[in-house]
This record gives structure tokens, C-alpha cells and sequence, in this order.
């Protein structure tokens, strides 16, 4: 299992939500927003393992979606000052 | 020289950035522009310092002091371009404004096409359609014709 | 010999304050060669040398200066500017939005009696005969066509093959020609066919009624039918056979046989990657005046042989710059052809002016710019949203000819998701790019690609490609060879071929 931990200053949680949409069928993923950030803990699945994707590559996409996403929405104006502005969030 | 705000290890590459020194959409441009290459986490690196964390895709092929490099001259060029583009916002919507409005065509303002989706289908017939474009060309051109009106 | 793209900036200090003097214009930045391109938003683009950016970084232009001149003349300085001018000149560019659709693909059969490894046709056998357009479909599809806005037409008869069902191309022709008479449009009808099938009773009643020719020739005849299986024969020389004869029946009218010839298309498989030369100096041979050296796509058939056909755009790349110095070198020698790339974007850098090439156009031409009618009668946005329907994918079929009203078609949500997608300021790298003035956008390619109509451009190998080519076409600029510069102008000179414009009771 790995933990991945973005700071929602940083990045959007819409984005996070996006990201584990697409890598769901790769992987077993818990969401979680804790008070600095959202922490995504991912552990691949036994059909990813047993076609040799590594676990932490997987891990590593997924983050890259999510910020590539977060950059996107942010260029669209659909966030606020900041990431989390959306969200009403502090 | 390596830069004090730079850590390197092997297939690892992390910039500090003073946060107040840079527009967030300057950092972000600038990770957006690495996301093919390396694999790119942004977080907070103590009081009012950001940090980019570039990791190698590929292991072993990295030159993380020439990416360090890159990326703080890509956070440069990108903060520099929007400081422009934020000075320069009126002389961008005067010339889209004169190429695309009212003010650039000489005829009256146009309704959005938000506005027109948004209206009831008569909206869109020959009489009240201002900007023509979901006419069929007989009903356009043929309308035209007979108040004496050239077509193209 | 590999061809690394140029890093953004690299090396070049700006420094963290890095702010430019308060009379600079909103621009867009990158190293060429020893030096630094600056474009503004309209398209004007100078060269400054690394030190001078540096000053500018540090937010220093010295009123009265050599590089203030310089600048100022190609529209950097704010107090310098007249934005009217600046708007006049965008929204010349931009008067593509207001006409609609101008090209209509009519794909009037499946049916091919070739097999090409890159085909993205989605072709059929010889004996799917289902697959052929119906006349009255055919009669629908033209009504659609002319009842949308553009005040100009091309319909372009596309398959499979079209010869193989040359009685509805026919009937397409004389029918459209008839209805055009009271629409007044300019219309033109062009054919893009393996040449195969051609008879000389084809080829009078095509010649006769004006229809333009355009085929496929991948490079010197073992390259050519390696890739384009004819089991009947010899593909390449079945089309050179036509090329020939046809642009011998053209010079035979009296027409101008460097204006009027059958144009020539080049899909660049990695096989081909290895024949830059060869390939020039095969299309020069068969008269060609224009070289397309399209890189292979990823639509239809193409995506399910990738690892045939499918190279790193670098490679292509180096083999673009080989190709175009090669036909460089042939017009210093007299030898008058152009790259049709080069020419896209040059018109656009050199001659301020957009040709409406439909995949480098923001936005870009899905819908908006061209339609697709299927066999079947169905529209689409693209012939690439087709072929990505035929491989499931639906969000692109916009409505039928039987039953869509135009202004349905144009109000669908696919339609303005690709306007959208296809705005080259609402991407998060094409904002920045340096080449932002010059480029597009293909939703279609970015979701065949990238899995979203919007893309990543940094990922994207169209991308690649293009900031390849006008790399090379700037670094050209950049070097101010009067010889080559002068080359590169006359690839922006467009001359109307007249000739194939039909005549209507209304013109």
C-alpha cells in the first residue's frame, strides 16, 4: 500500500475525485481528507500486479493526472483563488 | 552552482520556491510543462516556500542538476509571461473586443451565443436571428433577395 | 543526427523579479538557435538576442534604442501600437467563423480494393455492397450540404474508394449542380481515390465535370507497394499510370500543368522514415509541385498495427527537416515545389494570413469548418470522428441527412464541446506557447491519444510534430538566408485554381 498525501492548497480535490475515477480499475484507492490535505492510499490490484505494473508507478500516474488535472481547472478559471476555493474551504 | 533551494538524489529532483515571489499560475505552468517528462509533486517546504519535486520516469536518466536548472528557468519565463499578459490585460481585450464586438464591427452588440441557446427555437427564426448562423442558406439568401438585398 | 527540441529558456536568467519594461506587449517566448523568438498575440514575431532578453527580464528598453526600434516595429510597444489595426488584422484571420462548414466529405462507399497497412478508412471488402451510398441518400447529403452557411463548397468524395461506386459520385455531381443553381454557391468537387479503378470513360466524364484528383503515392514504387496492397496488380504503378495520363488530359485543355495536376498525399510510416531524399526526388519525378508530408495517424485500422507503422515524433522530426532541406536544395536549383506544411504555417508567420487548413485553425474545423456524411447518411464532425464512431466511439455522429435540420447539427453539444476543446487559449500549455498565433488543435486526435477531447498537449505527438516543423521553419528565419527566405515567401503565394469552380445560374 501506498499513501499519497496533496495539500489542498495545491491541489483540487475535484481533481483528486477524477484521478481515482480512472485509476480505479488498476487499483484498490481510499480518498480521505484529513485537516492539510487529501491523502489518497492506494494499493494495486492482483490483475495490475500480475501484468507487472508496479505499484508505485501506478502511484505516480495517478498523482500526475490529478495535478495535471488540478493545472487544468485552474487555467479554465474553474477554481477560485486556490484550489480549494471551489470548495468553500479555508 | 547548485542552487541553496535545490536538493538532489538519485532520480530525485526537489526546487524551493519563496512563494510571494511567484504567481501560483507561474508555478503551476511551469510543473505542467515537466508532466510528460518526470513524474511531479507540488508541496509546501516550510513558512511561505513551495516546493516541485521532480521524479524520473525512467530510472537512471535523469540529469537532476540540469532539470533543477530547467525548472527554475521555466518558473522565470512563466512568471515573467503572466507579469506581461497582466500588464498588457487591457490592450488584450480592447483588440479581441474591436476584432470580435460591437465596437470592432460597427454594428450593434450581439447577444452571447449562451444567450441565443438559452432562447426559445423563435429565437432562431429568419426575422430575429441577428447573427445568421443556424439559418439554411435558402431562407437567409432567399429573404435577402427579396428586399432587394445582394448575397455573397 | 537527432533534433532536440529547444528547451523554453534555458540558461537565461530572468531572475525571480523577472519583469518586463511597462511599454511591453503580452508575448510569448523560446530559444532558436543562439537566439531568443519573441510572437505577440496577433502573430508579429522577432528574433532578440539572449543579452537583450536578459535586459528586458530585468525590465530595461532604453526608449530610442536600436532593439526599441526594432521592436516597435513589429508591434511590441504598447505606445506604439493601434489597436485597431492590431484588431482589424485578427478578425481577418479569424473570418473563417463566419461562413460554417465549407468542407463536406462524402464517404460514398467502405468498399476498397486496396489494403494499406496505416489504412484509417475502415474499410470492406469488395463484396460489402451494403456499404455503398444510396442515390437517395446521396441526394440528401447534398441538400444538407448546401443549405448550411458557407457561401463556398467542397465536396469531397472519400471511401474506401469512390470509384467503386462511381454511380452515385456521378450522381452527386449532376445532382448538386443542378440544386446549386439556385444556392449560387462556389462549389467544387474534389476526389480522394488509389487510382486503381480508372478507366478513360472515368477519367473524361471526371475531367469534363471538373472534379479535382487527389491520391496517395508513398515514395518509390517498393516503399509504395509494400505499404498499399493492390491484389489485382501493382498499386504504385496503377497510380502513376493515372497521374500521368491525367495530367496530360489537363495540359491538354491548355491549363497551366504547374497550377492544374493531380495532387499527391504522403502518409509517413516509420518505413518511410528512412527515404526522405528519396521520397522528395520520387513525387518531383511524377511532376508533383506540392509534398504533404503528413505523419502517420492514429485513427482506424492505423491504431490496431501501431507497432508497424507508429515511430517516436522525434524520429519523424529529423526526417521532416532531411526531407524539407532536400526540397529546399531542389528550388535553389530551379526546381519549383513546396512542403504543404511549410506552407501552412508560413502563410500564417510570413504573409499574415490564415489559409483555414482546418486541423491548424483555433478554433479548430470539427463541425464547424467540415462535416462528414457516411454512407449510411449519417453526419459527422470530421472523417476522423467517423472512423472513431466506427470504432465505437459516438459522442461524434451529430445526426442523420434523412431527418437533421442544419441548425440542429450546428447546436449539438459535441459541437461545442470541440470549439472548446479546440481553443488554443483555453490550454494550459498552448497559452504559453510560443507558437500559440500559429497553431490548432485536433479534439479528435487528442482523444484517440490522450482519452479526452482536450487533451495534454505536452503529450500530445501532433503537438510535437508541429512545434517540430515551425522550429525548423523559424531556425530558417532565424539563419536570414536571403536565397532560402525568398524560397520560404513564395510557399505563402496562393493561386486559385479557377478551373474547378463550378458554374452556377447564380454567378
Amino acid at each position: 500500500m501506498i499513501e499519497l498525501r496533496f495539500h489542498h492548497e495545491l491541489y483540487d480535490g475535484f481533481a483528486l475525485d477524477e484521478a481515482a475515477k480512472v485509476y480505479a480499475p488498476y487499483a484498490d484507492l481510499a480518498l480521505e481528507r484529513e485537516p492539510e490535505g487529501y491523502v489518497i492510499r492506494l494499493t494495486a490490484s492482483a490483475e495490475s500486479t500480475k501484468q507487472g505494473i508496479d505499484e508505485r508507478t501506478l502511484s505516480a500516474e495517478l498523482a500526475n493526472f490529478a495535478l495535471g488535472l488540478t493545472i487544468e481547472r485552474q487555467a479554465a478559471g474553474e477554481l477560485g483563488a486556490g484550489p480549494d476555493a471551489i470548495e468553500g474551504t479555508p | 552552482m547548485i542552487d541553496p533551494g535545490t536538493t538532489l538524489a538519485p532520480d530525485r529532483v526537489e526546487v524551493r520556491l519563496e512563494e510571494a515571489a511567484f504567481p501560483r499560475d507561474a508555478v503551476y505552468g511551469a510543473a505542467y510543462t515537466f508532466i510528460d517528462r518526470c513524474y511531479v509533486r507540488l508541496d509546501r517546504a516550510g513558512d511561505g516556500h513551495l516546493a516541485i519535486v521532480l521524479r524520473a520516469k525512467i530510472p537512471g536518466k535523469m540529469n537532476g542538476e540540469a532539470l533543477a536548472a530547467e525548472v527554475r528557468d521555466e518558473v522565470f519565463a512563466q512568471a515573467f509571461r503572466l507579469r506581461l499578459a497582466e500588464d498588457g490585460r487591457e490592450l488584450t481585450a480592447a483588440i479581441v473586443a474591436g476584432a470580435f464586438g460591437a465596437g470592432g464591427s460597427g454594428e450593434p452588440a450581439e447577444p452571447s451565443i449562451d444567450d441565443l441557446l438559452a432562447g426559445p427555437d423563435d429565437a432562431f427564426s429568419a426575422g430575429s436571428d441577428p447573427l445568421g448562423i443556424a439559418q439554411s442558406w435558402e431562407e437567409k439568401y432567399a429573404k435577402k433577395a427579396a428586399k432587394g438585398e445582394q448575397g455573397p | 543526427m537527432t533534433a532536440a527540441p529547444p528547451q523554453a529558456l534555458a540558461g537565461l536568467d530572468l531572475g525571480p523579479a523577472a519583469k518586463g519594461p511597462v511599454d511591453l506587449v503580452p508575448l510569448r517566448f523560446r530559444q532558436i538557435g543562439g537566439d531568443v523568438l519573441l510572437t505577440n498575440q496577433v502573430g508579429d514575431w522577432v528574433f532578440v538576442t539572449r543579452a537583450e532578453m536578459a535586459e528586458l527580464g530585468r525590465g530595461r528598453l532604453e526608449e530610442g534604442s536600436a532593439l526599441h526600434a526594432r521592436l516597435a516595429a513589429k508591434n511590441f510597444i504598447r505606445s506604439r501600437l493601434d489597436p485597431a489595426d492590431l484588431a482589424a488584422r485578427l478578425r481577418r484571420k479569424k473570418r473563417f467563423l463566419d461562413y460554417g462548414p465549407n468542407l463536406h466529405a462524402m464517404v460514398v462507399t467502405l468498399r476498397c480494393n486496396e489494403t494499406c497497412v496505416y489504412c484509417h478508412a475502415s474499410r470492406a471488402d469488395m463484396d460489402a455492397v451494403h456499404t455503398d451510398m444510396s442515390k437517395e441518400t446521396a441526394e440528401r447529403a447534398v441538400d444538407f450540404a448546401l443549405s448550411t452557411t458557407s457561401p463556398s463548397l467542397t465536396i469531397e468524395f472519400q471511401g474506401g474508394e469512390p470509384l467503386v461506386n462511381f454511380p452515385v459520385v456521378k450522381h452527386i455531381i449532376e445532382y448538386g449542380q443542378s440544386r446549386n443553381r439556385a444556392y449560387g454557391k462556389q462549389l467544387e468537387f474534389t476526389m480522394v481515390t488509389n487510382l486503381s479503378l480508372m478507366d478513360e470513360e472515368k477519367l473524361a466524364y471526371l475531367v469534363d465535370n471538373k472534379v479535382q484528383i487527389c491520391t496517395s503515392i508513398d515514395g518509390p514504387e517498393p516503399l509504395h507497394t509494400k505499404q498499399r496492397v493492390l491484389v489485382s496488380g501493382n498499386s504504385h504503378s496503377a497510380a502513376v499510370r493515372w497521374i500521368e495520363r491525367i495530367n496530360k488530359a489537363y495540359i491538354d485543355l491548355g491549363l497551366d500543368p504547374t497550377l492544374y495536376h493531380v495532387e499527391a498525399l504522403l502518409t509517413t510510416t516509420r518505413e518511410a522514415l528512412s527515404y526522405p531524399r528519396e521520397i522528395v526526388d520520387h513525387y518531383v519525378s511524377l511532376g508533383c509541385r506540392a509534398i504533404f508530408l503528413r505523419p502517420v495517424d492514429p485513427f482506424g485500422f492505423a491504431g490496431k498495427t501501431v507497432r508497424v507503422v507508429e515511430y517516436d515524433r522525434a524520429a519523424y522530426r529529423d526526417f521532416y527537416r532531411t526531407a524539407v532541406d532536400h526540397i529546399l536544395d531542389k528550388n535553389r536549383k530551379g526546381e519549383m515545389v513546396l512542403e504543404r506544411y511549410a506552407s501552412i504555417f508560413l502563410t500564417k508567420i510570413l504573409a499574415d494570413d490564415d489559409p483555414n487548413f482546418l486541423d491548424i485553425r483555433s478554433p479548430g474545423g470539427s463541425a464547424i469548418g467540415q462535416l462528414a456524411y457516411s454512407y449510411d447518411g449519417k453526419i459527422y464532425t470530421s472523417d476522423e470522428g467517423r472512423m472513431l464512431a466506427a470504432a465505437g466511439e459516438e459522442m461524434f455522429l451529430l445526426g442523420d441527412v434523412h431527418t437533421a435540420k442544419y441548425r440542429d447539427v450546428m447546436k449539438h453539444p459535441t459541437v461545442r464541446a470541440l470549439v472548446l476543446a479546440s481553443i488554443r487559449e483555453a490550454q494550459p500549455d498552448c497559452v504559453s506557447c510560443t507558437y500559440a498565433p500559429y497553431c490548432g488543435i485536433q479534439p479528435e486526435h487528442n482523444l484517440r491519444t490522450m482519452g479526452s477531447i482536450f487533451g495534454r498537449m505536452r503529450e500530445s505527438t501532433l503537438c510535437s510534430v508541429h512545434k517540430g516543423i515551425q522550429d525548423y521553419l523559424f531556425e530558417k528565419l532565424r539563419e536570414d538566408d536571403p536565397t532560402t527566405v525568398e524560397i520560404l515567401r513564395r510557399w505563402t503565394t496562393v493561386r486559385e485554381r479557377t478551373h474547378f469552380i463550378q458554374a452556377s445560374a447564380a454567378s
